[in-house]
């Protein structure tokens, strides 16, 4: 069949096919096991941070995180994504997504009309520098958010100025017209009159979007919260007598207005009466 | 055949072989180490499970309050109401699980079953659960179920 040249070059011919085979198949081995590692350590990652948050999320605490390489987290408004990869559920999450880093710090607030609506948890990059115009926000920050003493060492602007200052994150507040805008972004929200420090923050601490996404959720979280407190009324007022009556709270609670909710309640407390929240 | 032939032959089958065992050998580490990774992630999962215990007592829908301070128990007309709720919102939140309130009565916080199962966890913790009817502390047992696939 084969003459002894013919079958020297089919054998370096067989040699060097095999040898591509093997050669390729190593290097997608190699791809796919890099892909594995990265997910290994994302999801470590992952269950790391998610452990931190959680250990803080029925509290209102503030902790650091650090591993030793920078990673990017992301948010789509119910969970938050290592590395594009690995996701773990946290609602309520405030944070400018797409950021990579490997210092982060966080912590928890609550989130209150009248009643506690749920606990927030903010995230930050640990090496932004925030400066607020109104230095009465600073009060409820906790202290591992660095806080930048002039508007030129800082990453992030809060102020009710107006100015725009090129390339920073520009947030414009007016608490009496209840107005937040993020100026970069070129979105306004208006939250109604005295919104709170809690929305400042909120603003500060993330964009636009996750911003809207939070608010959309504790709003659907205090229509759920203000059902469930009547259903409280109801249960409460069957037992109570006399000067103790409900039936005002109960209209407050079921339109929800807070500053009737929180007169009333107190009204209740004066009474020595049961309170609704 | 000739000599030439059946050596060349030969070279096919064990490389061949050689292959065949390679690429075994690669799949099963590619599934140790994939398997590494869906561990981590039960780990995570039984972390949350565990964390439900001290995270459902904190939640506005069943902390009790006195003027807008939470205290640490939870409040029964809460619990019975939170019971009667039955939201998809918190499906996202618990998952799989069953939640129970025992006082004197078992109030069913919350209950997700999933149509085949092939058993529960429990873990439970004692809890100060007050009373808003009676103006009473009183002490009750917080179990949660978790369903296994």
């Amino acid at each position: 069949m084969f003459k002894r040249g013919q079958a020297q070059q089919f054998n370096w011919i067989f040699i060097a096919v095999v040898g591509i085979i093997i050669l390729l198949f190593f290097l997608g081995f190699l791809v796919k096991y890099i892909d594995l590692q990265d997910s290994k350590k994302n999801a470590e990652i992952a269950r790391s941070f998610s452990n931190s948050i959680l250990s803080v999320k029925g509290t209102t605490q503030y902790k650091n995180f650090s591993v030793s390489q920078p990673f990017e987290v992301d948010y789509d408004c119910e969970n938050l994504i290592i590395n594009k990869d690995q996701k773990f559920r946290m609602s309520h999450s405030l944070l400018i997504d797409n950021f990579n880093t490997n210092k982060l710090v966080f912590w928890v607030e609550e989130y209150k009309k009248g009643f506690l609506i749920d606990r927030a948890v903010f995230i930050s990059d640990a090496d932004l520098a925030y400066y607020f115009e109104d230095s009465n926000y600073l009060v409820g920050l906790p202290p591992n958010v660095k806080i930048a003493n002039s508007v030129q060492s800082a990453d992030i602007i809060i102020g009710s100025s107006g100015v725009d200052y090129p390339n920073k994150k520009d947030i414009f507040i007016d608490p009496s017209a209840g107005i937040i805008k993020f100026v970069d972004e070129g979105e306004t929200f208006y939250l109604g009159s005295d919104f709170g420090d809690f929305f400042v923050y909120a603003a500060a601490f993330s964009n636009a979007k996750i911003f809207n996404c939070t608010k959309e959720k504790l709003d659907g979280n205090f229509d759920r919260l203000k059902e469930l407190y009547g259903y409280k009324i109801e249960q409460i007022s069957l037992g109570q007598v006399g000067i103790c009556n409900y039936n005002l709270i109960r209209n407050a609670v079921s339109v929800g207005d807070i500053d009737q909710m929180i007169e009333l309640n107190n009204n209740l407390a004066n009474l020595n009466c049961e309170v609704v929240f | 055949m000739k000599r030439g032939q059946l050596q060349i032959q030969e070279s096919i089958f064990v490389v061949f072989i050689f292959f065949i065992i390679l690429m075994l050998s690669m799949i099963v580490f590619y599934q140790f180490e994939t398997r590494n990774i869906n561990g981590i992630k039960d780990e995570h999962d039984e972390n949350l499970f565990y964390h439900l215990i001290s995270y459902v007592p904190s939640m506005p829908e069943l902390q009790c309050s006195r003027i807008g301070i939470g205290d640490e128990c939870i409040d029964l007309s809460k619990a019975r109401a939170f019971g009667f709720m039955n939201d998809d919102y918190y499906k996202g939140i618990f998952g799989y699980k069953k939640i129970i309130l025992e006082v004197s009565e078992d109030i069913v916080l919350y209950n997700w079953e999933p149509n085949t199962y092939s058993g529960e966890r429990k873990i439970s913790s004692p809890i100060s659960v007050y009373d808003p009817n009676n103006n009473k502390f009183i002490v009750g047992v917080l179990e949660v179920y978790m369903y296994e696939e």
